[in-house]
């Protein structure tokens, strides 16, 4: 069923944001089209008549929302210890216009 | 010969008056010391920090204040929670300086009640690993055997605990990374129900999977850590709100009345040693008077790709915040703000992490979302189903927690028999049940093996006092590994 080829990587590794050396692509690629492979085996099981299940809280178990209401949050200083880089109290990134890529 | 001692009973011992809380502390921060250059369990030892809390309790002791549940207990805290002001890696170079902005719930909770938090421990990068190789640090090894891996992703939290580096540990269990590093280091782990406990603060791999669950010397001290941190915060909406229960009070003396499913037909992957340590196993929950049945968990068998479809789309999602803009590592080859995404991501993961990214970004994508995405999903009800029918027949269901006792470093390269590693823990989580793993023996070169015990959701008290019985009727020695069993002074 799956085509995974060099260029699918290639592809997902820009959706990914995601850039892998040379060496690394083919054991990469090596990798997932195994484990792709390995997942068909789903295919096996009938489940035409089963509802995707994305939590197991989705029944009875479910915890109510809480009040939309403000509660503790970080300080600025605290939010900014982890900022590579920054400018009067502010997160400096380069410019995103006319960008030349380096990579 | 305080390492000895169970986490219950030095806290006992420090209500006494037996020991201060800074000679316990002094003598497990010696220990570790002495033992982590062949044992590697730690990525980062908070000497100050466990100072400090002790020199608190013991004030709080001299002027006989009120001391928490954990008073004086020496513990460790896997490296993927937060403790405010300490660095949170994750395993990986990805955040090898994030300073953690505030403490996790489970922290909070094991402070509050007065443990003494000595450091944190080795981990898989992101939790993503059996093994505890793929730490992007080193990684750790095994106290039965320093060959071997302690298994993972909680592999340095149940090698601390194995070797006596602390005597409670934090462990993260998204397919069975509290349960099998416990079984492969001879510890006791356990993974709640899904919700019982908060993930605030955690770094989230799979956010439907994920629970932090305790490792420690015994079943009781389980028990005990359980009272801490199972309970619900209003940070974590998936925390389920029930009411405070004992682990540690009316514990079973016998399992009469008790059903057991055994999945025998599933558990034919076995390999012989296990295989023939798991039969003993049974033999003695039926001489504790359960009655044993066959269930059927043949389903299990698609347990592996369920999973790697599943953790892989929410963790592809769940990494799409490590971009190098707010915090972890920012490339300094970076000129452009694409630089900075592509570049950073190139530099801090490291294979096993993008590999995931890309297979889950992959199964997610248009054209392939109903294909393995929703499939799995769908397969993920129909485990569900599964166990549901299963406990219509019996109280827990009891299987081998791996394949096999541990495994030498670098043994398994093939990525699909690593992932097997997980094949019995995996439907606990998929399920979103409570499971423990409790030691159940040896193999013939005295490594460990683990027998584990399923719950119906919520049931987590009902698993624990079964394995806690299952703990007292199982016999064998040693209890420590040979290596370790010693004062290290």
């Amino acid at each position: 069923m799956s085509n995974f080829d060099n260029k699918t990587l290639i592809h997902l590794e820009k959706l990914c944001r995601i850039t892998c050396t040379e060496e690394e692509r083919e054991k990469l690629l090596d990798g997932l089209q195994k484990i792709i492979c390995y997942v068909e085996q789903l295919n096996e099981v009938d489940t035409s008549k089963v509802k995707p299940c994305s939590s197991v809280l989705e029944d009875k178990y479910a915890s109510p929302l809480r009040k939309d209401e403000p509660c503790e949050k970080l300080s600025r200083d605290l939010f900014l210890q982890n900022v590579p880089e920054q400018i009067n109290f502010m997160v400096k990134i380069p410019p995103i216009l006319n960008q030349t890529k380096t990579s | 010969m305080m390492y000895r001692l169970k986490a219950h009973e030095l806290t006992s011992c420090f209500l006494k008056g037996t020991y201060s809380a800074i000679e316990i502390t002094q003598y497990f921060l010696k220990r570790i010391k002495k033992i982590q250059p062949q044992v590697k369990a730690f990525l980062s030892i908070l000497e100050e920090r466990a100072l400090t809390k002790a020199a608190l309790l013991d004030k709080k002791r001299a002027e006989k204040k009120p001391l928490g549940k954990l008073a004086g207990v020496p513990i460790a805290i896997k490296d993927n929670m937060h403790i405010a002001g300490e660095i949170t890696t994750c395993g990986s170079k990805m955040l090898s300086n994030y300073k953690a902005p505030f403490s996790s719930c489970v922290v909070k909770f094991l402070e509050e009640e007065d443990s003494i938090i000595l450091g944190k421990t080795n981990i898989d990068e992101f939790a993503m690993g059996s093994s505890t190789e793929k730490s992007a640090f080193f990684p750790s090894f095994n106290p039965w055997d320093l060959k071997c891996s302690p298994g993972g992703s909680s592999g340095g939290s149940a090698a601390a605990i194995a070797a006596k580096l602390a005597l409670l540990s934090t462990g993260t269990d998204t397919g069975g990374s509290t349960r099998q590093p416990a079984a492969l280091c001879g510890v006791a782990g356990f993974k709640p129900t899904y919700g019982r406990v908060s993930r605030h603060g955690l770094v989230s791999l799979a956010s439907s999977l994920d629970q932090i669950g305790p490792i420690a010397g015994c079943v009781k001290d389980i028990g005990l850590m359980m009272e801490v941190i199972g309970r619900p915060s209003k940070y974590d909406a998936t925390t389920i709100h029930l009411p405070l229960e004992s682990f540690t009070t009316n514990m079973f003396t016998s399992l009469k009345g008790k059903t057991l499913g055994v999945p025998w037909k599933f558990l034919e992957n076995l390999k012989n040693a296990t295989s023939k340590n798991f039969e003993e196993g049974v033999k003695i929950l039926k001489d504790l008077q359960a009655k044993i049945i066959d269930v059927d968990l043949n389903i299990l068998k698609y347990s592996v790709a369920v999973y790697y479809i599943l953790l892989t789309a929410e963790a592809s999602t769940n990494f799409a915040r490590f971009d190098g803009i707010r915090y972890g590592l920012r490339s300094k080859n970076a000129n452009t703000i694409d630089d900075v995404y592509d570049l950073s991501r190139k530099e801090g993961f490291g294979s096993e992490v993008k590999k995931r990214i890309l297979l889950g970004s992959y199964v997610l994508s248009s054209g392939y979302k109903d294909a393995y995405y929703k499939k799995a999903q769908k397969v993920r009800q129909l485990i569900i189903n599964a166990h549901e029918k299963a406990f219509q027949k019996c109280d827990f269901i009891i299987m081998s927690t791996a394949p096999a006792s541990c495994f030498e470093i670098g043994a398994i390269q093939d990525p699909i028999e690593m992932y097997y590693q997980d094949l019995f823990t995996m439907g606990a989580n998929l399920a979103g049940l409570p499971a423990i793993s409790i030691p159940s023996g040896f193999d013939d070169k005295l490594r460990p093996f683990g027998l584990q015990i399923i719950g119906p959701r919520l049931h987590d008290v009902n698993v624990i006092k079964a394995g806690h019985l299952f703990e007292t009727a199982i016999k064998f020695s040693p209890e420590i590994p040979p290596l370790f069993d010693k004062e290290f002074l």
